[in-house]
């Protein structure tokens, strides 16, 4: 029986199928982390690809550095903000970087919303900002929500957030999509 | 920066595999031959996210090993034109500053494209040049007329993807089937793929930068 070369052949399908944000991807390497040391609890002998090892262990070190949002974000805090953001009609690419961003000024929102200007007013995108700010809170931060000028008074709310829990085993951070 | 894309490809699973689960044993092998590659036209590729169907395993005759079709799901590196990422500067180039992901540098900026750009040869680095908001009555002398950002090694630093390139730099054939290692480049060629980035708008470039 003789197989067409072309069968054989290494074909893409799709080459943009969706989109996922950073702490998705983490949390995928994360599970491919725990299956992994459970192969190796299992056999001790197993060995695993250097390529794949590298490039876990790279891009996990990436999105848990000190800077990525994606470090302490959980589906909940994703879902939440998702839900606030829907009145704003934000296209998809806006709002998937909003999450893997987390702009915490006006500046940081308008190199992410195209023409940022014409669609919200400063009022608005001051709202826009509160609100990513207490739905991907950063732990230890204080959210302020400014009703005028910079300068927070005794009305404006603060909210902080001290402690959070970041250890994987102890949330699931899992997204349905992971199989 | 992630995607997922969809591929189709003929697995081959060893005999010494055959103890795993099917979809283990296909899993494990297209991780082992798709992780930290770039697929031209797709992006560098992580690792497996699913597989969607698989054939029937065929034997060939002459080799123990199984074929089978199967449709599969990657995780994909490939940020859009347009996407703000984060990254470090790994080094400066008389064609601009390089930047690193970590797992990824083939990122460049360049500095040739415009004038806001210069470098310093006492420290070897390029230096963006910002307006100085402060009015001109206030400058101590002519320098005073720009804001200098230093693109020192290692500091953070966020850009705009604004072009990708693809080079087809060929193959050197399927990976050795028999272990887990896969030979590394040695020889100084064009990336396979590569990011070209700009820092030319207010909140871009080094991160410590206070924008006031």
């Amino acid at each position: 029986m003789t197989r067409h070369a072309s069968d054989l052949k290494m074909q893409i399908i799709e080459k943009r199928n969706a989109q996922l944000s950073n702490h998705e991807v983490l949390a995928l390497l994360r599970e491919l982390d725990e299956k992994q040391k459970e192969q190796v609890r299992i056999n001790p002998q197993i060995k695993f690809a250097e390529n794949l090892k590298t490039i876990q262990f790279e891009v996990i070190q990436n999105l848990t550095s000190l800077q990525s949002p994606a470090r302490t974000q959980t589906p909940e805090q994703i879902e939440s903000v998702l839900f606030e953001l829907k009145k704003y009609n934000l296209t998809k690419s806006e709002k998937l970087q909003i999450i893997n961003l987390r702009p915490q000024s006006i500046a940081e929102l308008e190199l992410i919303i195209e023409d940022c200007e014409d669609r919200f007013s400063t009022e608005t995108l001051r709202e826009m900002i509160y609100m990513i700010g207490v739905n991907l809170p950063i732990p230890g931060k204080v959210v302020r929500r400014l009703e005028s000028g910079n300068e927070p008074t005794e009305e404006d709310e603060v909210l902080t957030f001290i402690h959070y829990e970041t250890d994987p085993k102890k949330k699931n951070i899992l997204s349905e999509n992971v199989h | 920066m992630f995607i997922l894309s969809v591929l189709k490809d003929t697995i081959h699973i060893q005999p010494y595999d055959f103890y795993k689960s099917k979809y283990d044993a296909l899993a494990d092998e297209i991780n082992r031959i798709y992780a930290n590659k770039v697929i031209q036209e797709v992006g560098l590729c992580i690792c497996l996210f699913d597989i969607l169907s698989a054939s029937e395993e065929i034997v060939h005759y002459g080799n123990g090993a199984s074929y089978a079709k199967v449709k599969f799901q990657l995780v994909v590196f490939r940020p859009f034109i347009g996407e703000i990422l984060e990254g470090k500067v790994s080094s400066n180039t008389p064609e601009g500053v390089k930047v690193t992901l970590g797992y990824f540098d083939d990122i460049l900026i360049p500095t040739n494209n415009d004038d806001g750009w210069r470098f310093d040869f006492g420290s070897q680095v390029w230096v963006r040049l910002w307006d100085n908001p402060l009015p001109e009555n206030l400058w101590k002398s002519a320098e005073d007329k720009y804001l200098y950002m230093y693109m020192d090694k290692d500091q953070s630093i966020k850009f705009r993807v604004i072009e990708e390139n693809f080079t087809d730099i060929g193959t050197k054939g399927p990976p050795p089937k028999r272990t887990g290692a896969v030979a590394g480049q040695k020889v100084p060629q064009p990336a396979p793929y590569e990011i070209v980035g700009s820092i030319a708008e207010v909140g871009l470039g080094l991160t410590s930068w206070a924008w006031d």
